[in-house]
């Protein structure tokens, strides 16, 4: 690769390297395996920067990449199972009868939850956890996700609500437990 | 549009996903129906709460050298990784048997020399696994320890007699005998010759056919030249480039140092 090409390079990925970190971070759980993943895909990134198309969305190229060695390189070297595909019989109203999420629930959030968040969020199974990460952290649009993670839309809009409900559900779960909230059936 | 048509968007409306015709829709209703818009508003606010909470650090300083070094390393053919220059005095290196330091993980897989010579060729050709550059002494030692592992590294006899600086590491969850490995890589600046070496506990049944603390093995695989050593539960090598830079190191091995 010529030198502008390289600085081409650098100028559009190093502003990601944060949002690519953190990224691994949650995908992997681990600070020394999120360093090596990122320094993975930012190689192959580069290697591969010819193919990219001028004037197409870096970020999602790269974010691309970054999944496909996460779950071909160390998805596929650790423990976690394959999620069975029970997101797909969902029925298409995701949303609709959703109760509504109480001002205390979001307080006992606000205050208390904060690590446990960080649990919830690693406790997803990958499926469902990257196209939140990707939705949530990183504001890709569900076709960016769909393209990312090689997924129809459909799948990536079941998975992420699901990921939502489960999360909401979790939470208010353990809020509820330590006392946080009191007095209230989950909802 | 009513309640439920309403609430079926909720999710795409708060992500910004509605055509403009529906999300215009949407607003028109949750202006006059407060029930919806409670819900709506909950779930924005636990959105908010879970971006606020959840975003995570940003990279570590020094990835981003870590990403240079080995984006500069892969432009070139040359490879110019930096070389280490850093001379840190050790504990006399007398024979490699004496060297391994590690803990590792029980061993599984059955194995005799021969086959982990190849192995290690292999992944020195091949590189096959995920290298992280680093070029000194101090630099793979912490790295090795970031993993829970540990390795020899032969500081004296790899950078003051042959001249090779460090490149990578690399801790590898099966290696050439099936358990936790741990690599580096040096080269030569001067004749661009690269070495490999590779730790780990000894495999099962190596014992009986290749009993440990009898010196060195100097094993030929292709061009490549391994030479390997076996005693106190480990197994440590060398992949070596050629016949002439695996009889310098076993010299070098063989040459007592201060």
């Amino acid at each position: 690769m010529n030198a502008p090409d390289r600085q081409a390079f650098e100028d559009l990925a190093y502003p990601l390297l944060d949002s690519a970190y953190r990224t691994a971070l949650r995908m992997t759980g681990q600070p020394a395996s999120a360093e090596d993943l990122v320094q993975e895909a930012f190689m192959r990134a580069f290697r591969g920067f010819a193919q990219f198309q001028r004037g197409s969305n870096f970020k999602a190229w790269l974010f691309r990449i970054l999944t496909n060695v996460f779950l071909n390189d160390y998805r596929r070297k650790s423990r976690e199972p394959q999620t069975a595909d029970f997101s797909e019989a969902e029925p298409a109203d995701h949303s609709a009868g959703s109760p509504a999420i109480r001002a205390e629930e979001i307080e006992a959030i606000r205050t208390h939850l904060g690590d446990e968040l960080s649990r919830a969020l690693d406790r997803l199974p990958s499926d469902f956890r990257l196209p939140f990460l990707l939705s949530t952290f990183e504001g890709f649009s569900y076709k960016e996700i769909a393209e990312i993670l090689e997924i129809p839309i459909g799948t990536v809009m079941s998975r992420l609500f699901r990921a939502r409900r489960m999360l909401r559900s979790e939470l208010l779960e353990y809020a509820r437990a330590s006392g946080y909230l009191k007095d209230q059936k989950p909802s | 549009m009513n309640c439920r048509d309403t609430r079926d968007r909720l999710e795409r409306y708060l992500d910004g996903e509605l055509e403009m015709e529906a999300n215009l829709e949407v607003v028109g209703h949750l202006e006059a129906c407060s029930g919806c818009a409670s819900v709506f508003e909950g779930e924005r606010k636990f959105l908010d709460e879970i971006r606020r909470h959840g975003e995570g650090p940003p990279a570590p300083a020094p990835l981003r050298g870590r990403i240079e070094r080995a984006i500069a390393g892969d432009a070139s053919p040359a490879r110019p990784w930096p070389f280490a220059r850093a001379f840190i005095p050790a504990a006399a290196a007398a024979i490699l048997v004496a060297l391994f330091v590690s803990v590792f993980s029980v061993g599984t897989a059955a194995a005799s020399p021969d086959s982990i010579a190849h192995q290690a060729v292999a992944w020195h050709d091949g590189r096959s696994a995920a290298v992280v550059p680093l070029s000194s002494g101090p630099e793979l030692a912490s790295y090795f320890s970031s993993k829970g592992s540990k390795s020899c590294l032969h500081e004296k006899l790899v950078t003051a007699a042959m001249n090779y600086g460090y490149q990578s590491g690399c801790v590898e969850k099966s290696g050439p005998a099936g358990d936790v490995t741990c690599w580096w890589t040096a080269a030569c600046p001067k004749s661009g010759c690269r070495m490999t070496h590779a730790c780990f506990k000894a495999p099962p049944g190596l014992d009986r056919v290749w009993p440990p603390g009898q010196g060195l093995r100097t094993i030929p695989v292709g061009n490549r030249t391994v030479i390997m050593g076996h005693g106190n539960g480990m197994v440590c090598l060398f992949v070596m480039d050629n016949r002439g830079e695996a009889d310098r190191l076993t010299l070098a091995i063989n040459t007592p140092r201060d």
